[in-house]
């Protein structure tokens, strides 16, 4: 099983060498980074000042603006923003043509019936030109069997 | 290397062990040595990399510009309070904000809290101060209606208002919103 397991991860370690060798073979390279950069960032000090059960929806929203989607009746909160997780280049030498690759960060917020804040999450994907959505439905799904409090 | 034209080389007269600054003296358009007047191998192996170069040069820039990133931040109390003199904590109220802004863009919890989502107006604000050309005309007033608005360029004014329907809180948040991606030629 064991064996199994890492000649699959070989083989796909392969693929991908065989997939960036042949892209920067035909001229266009893929150049992944840590994510930085990106417009209309959440910052991680913005989401610790947030506190269960003190701080209010009306907070928030005077903090952050308009969420990007307003889900069970205010009940959910999500914000996204976008970073850069890479560049595509194409071309050389004198022409040519560079992309962003951005990926999507979500800011998933809970509030209380009494409009206190209860639970956050935060996503973050690693890779470029990908969107978590399922994870940020996962989280809200956690509590949704339970009544609400 | 590009050799000094000249018989009198200053490292001629210079003692063995002692410092020795090399100065290329730069290559002319034509990839010809400014020292020598001719070909060098200096300044042909520089233009063959221009181009290289050039990539180069465009790519550690976008990389540094991309670096900067811009935080979604509510805009500084003062500036509101210059932008929207008519809003007063405590003293305006839903009926004045709704005749002057017209219809929100949002309400939450029971019409307590207004939001309207506005967009900046650079050509008024010169860049530094916004201006909102979903707000005001040019005397200032409240404009009601909707103008046409840059999608990557939206703020919020969030009125939070209190028991009485009076402004309890309000700000404005500046908010740009990022295009899905970015592609950039260079030449």
């Amino acid at each position: 099983m064991k064996c199994t397991r890492s000649n699959a991860s070989v083989m796909f370690g392969r693929m991908v060498l065989l997939a960036v060798t042949g892209l920067g073979l035909s001229g266009c390279i893929i150049i992944p980074t840590p994510s930085h950069g990106g417009v209309g960032v959440i910052t991680a000090e913005t989401i610790e000042s947030f506190e269960p059960g003190k701080t209010t929806r009306a907070d928030i929203l005077l903090r952050l603006g308009e969420p990007a989607e307003r889900l069970e009746e205010d009940r959910f909160f999500v914000y996204q923003w976008k970073r850069i997780h890479g560049y595509f280049v194409a071309g050389g030498g004198s022409t040519g043509v560079m992309a962003t690759l951005l990926a999507t960060h979500s800011l998933g917020i809970e509030f209380t019936p009494d409009h206190q804040l209860k639970r956050v999450k935060v996503i973050h994907p690693w890779l470029p030109l990908t969107d978590k959505r399922s994870n940020l439905e996962e989280w809200m799904a956690e509590e949704r069997e339970l009544p609400h409090p | 290397m590009c050799p000094l034209p000249f018989a009198e080389d200053a490292s001629d007269h210079q003692r063995i062990g002692e410092w020795q600054p090399f100065w290329h003296r730069g290559c002319d358009p034509f990839g010809h040595s400014a020292d020598l007047g001719n070909s060098d191998l200096m300044c042909e192996r520089k233009l063959m990399r221009t181009g290289d170069l050039n990539f180069g040069l465009y790519l550690v820039s976008a990389l540094l510009l991309a670096g900067c990133a811009t935080v979604v931040v509510p805009l500084d109390p003062q500036l509101v309070s210059e932008r929207f003199p008519f809003i007063r904590e405590g003293k305006t109220s839903k009926q004045e904000v709704l005749s002057r802004l017209g219809e929100p863009y949002s309400r939450y919890e029971g019409e307590q809290i207004l939001t309207y989502v506005m967009c900046e107006d650079i050509s008024r604000g010169g860049g530094r101060l916004p201006s909102y050309t979903r707000i005001t005309d040019k005397e200032g007033e409240a404009f009601p209606g909707k103008a046409g608005c840059s999608y990557e360029r939206t703020n919020n004014l969030i009125l939070v208002f209190g028991p009485d329907d009076l402004v309890a809180r309000h700000s404005v948040v500046l908010i740009n919103l990022v295009k899905r991606l970015s592609v950039e030629l260079w030449r």
